[in-house]
């Protein structure tokens, strides 16, 4: 004798599931976005924790610490989140420091040395430090942003680093994906309750 | 060879001692001091960092996520590294398996010093 088996709410569970292949885009970039809130504050609070000196020019093979100034420039400028690159149901993105901005800014190991080899737009030769000075001031030199914050982080030879995109990384890795399984699971409980299924 | 902290930290204190044949001499590669970096008088130096401890292990759990890390920098006026590229990335491969990667590499314009960054992390 043949066994039948009924099974209910199947139609819900149906329901539930091509709802959740709809918005399973969706959810994935909500989430990831709340993980690089969290990402990005961990760099921001990283970079709080920078050591700095006073500037001085590192003499001698001397190393230094960033300026305050410097220090400042990422602070202010602070940290980004990427846009969104979408894939089907892969979503990808990244937290860093802006690659196209420039700031001006005193930075060099050393002072220096008259060149002649910046060639204004009138044809005139002129020295980088005047080159500089028609730029930006005197004593100051614009740099981009992204050098300044792989410097501190990486160190060079005339700086510490640093590693504080490593440590932020760290530290704030599995926060950020704590955050995003637990606004997963909500946005999946949430489906599931507006379209009658049970995810237990 | 599995992942072994206190051997990757051996490594990597050995390459700084042993000797490598650059142009015909043999030579060590120098180590940075605290504060002390740039050596105009020497073509390459290193810098060994250990710059991360968390997470000790403990007896319930042994696997624990990227326990240990450090990094290892190699400045060279020698775009190619002067012949301690290999060397490092050899002892590296041997004591740490596939937990390290070369972070960065950039060339200084106010030194004109090349620098290599690889950073190893040990579970």
């Amino acid at each position: 004798m043949p066994y039948v088996m009924e099974i209910d709410g199947m139609a819900a569970l149906s329901e539930t599931l091509e709802k959740l292949e709809k918005d399973a885009p969706r959810v994935a970039s909500m989430a990831l976005y709340q993980g690089a809130k969290v990402m990005s504050g961990e760099v921001m609070a990283e970079i709080s924790r920078i050591k700095t000196e006073p500037f001085h020019y590192a003499k001698g093979g001397e190393t230094r610490l960033p300026s305050p100034e410097e220090k400042e420039i990422l602070m202010t400028r602070g940290v980004g989140v990427a846009p969104f690159d979408k894939n089907g149901f892969e979503v990808d993105t990244s937290v860093g420091l802006d690659t196209d901005g420039y700031v001006p800014v005193e930075w060099n190991h050393m002072h220096v040395k008259a060149r002649t080899n910046y060639k204004l737009i009138n044809g005139e030769n002129v020295t980088s430090s005047k080159a500089s000075l028609l730029k930006m001031g005197k004593g100051t030199n614009e740099k981009p942003l992204a050098v300044i914050g792989n410097a501190i982080n990486s160190g060079t030879s005339f700086m510490k680093k640093q590693p504080f995109v490593r440590n932020a990384a760290k530290n704030g890795g599995p926060k950020a994906m704590k955050v995003m399984q637990d606004f997963i699971e909500a946005e999946f409980d949430k489906t599931t309750k507006e379209t009658g299924g049970n995810n237990t | 060879m599995p992942e072994c902290w206190e051997g990757l930290v051996t490594a990597m204190k050995q390459i700084v001692k042993l000797p490598i044949t650059t142009g015909g001499k043999e030579e060590t590669l120098p180590v940075a001091e605290e504060q002390w970096n740039t050596r105009p008088d020497i073509k390459s130096y290193g810098i060994i960092s250990f710059d991360y401890e968390a997470n000790a292990l403990n007896g319930d759990s042994l696997k624990l996520d990227r326990a240990y890390e450090g990094s290892f920098d190699l400045y060279s006026y020698d775009k190619t590294g002067d012949g301690w590229i290999e060397l490092i990335e050899q002892k590296l491969a041997e004591f740490c398996g596939s937990c390290w990667s070369l972070n960065s590499h950039q060339r200084e314009t106010e030194t004109s010093l090349h620098h290599w960054e690889w950073i190893f992390q040990v579970r």
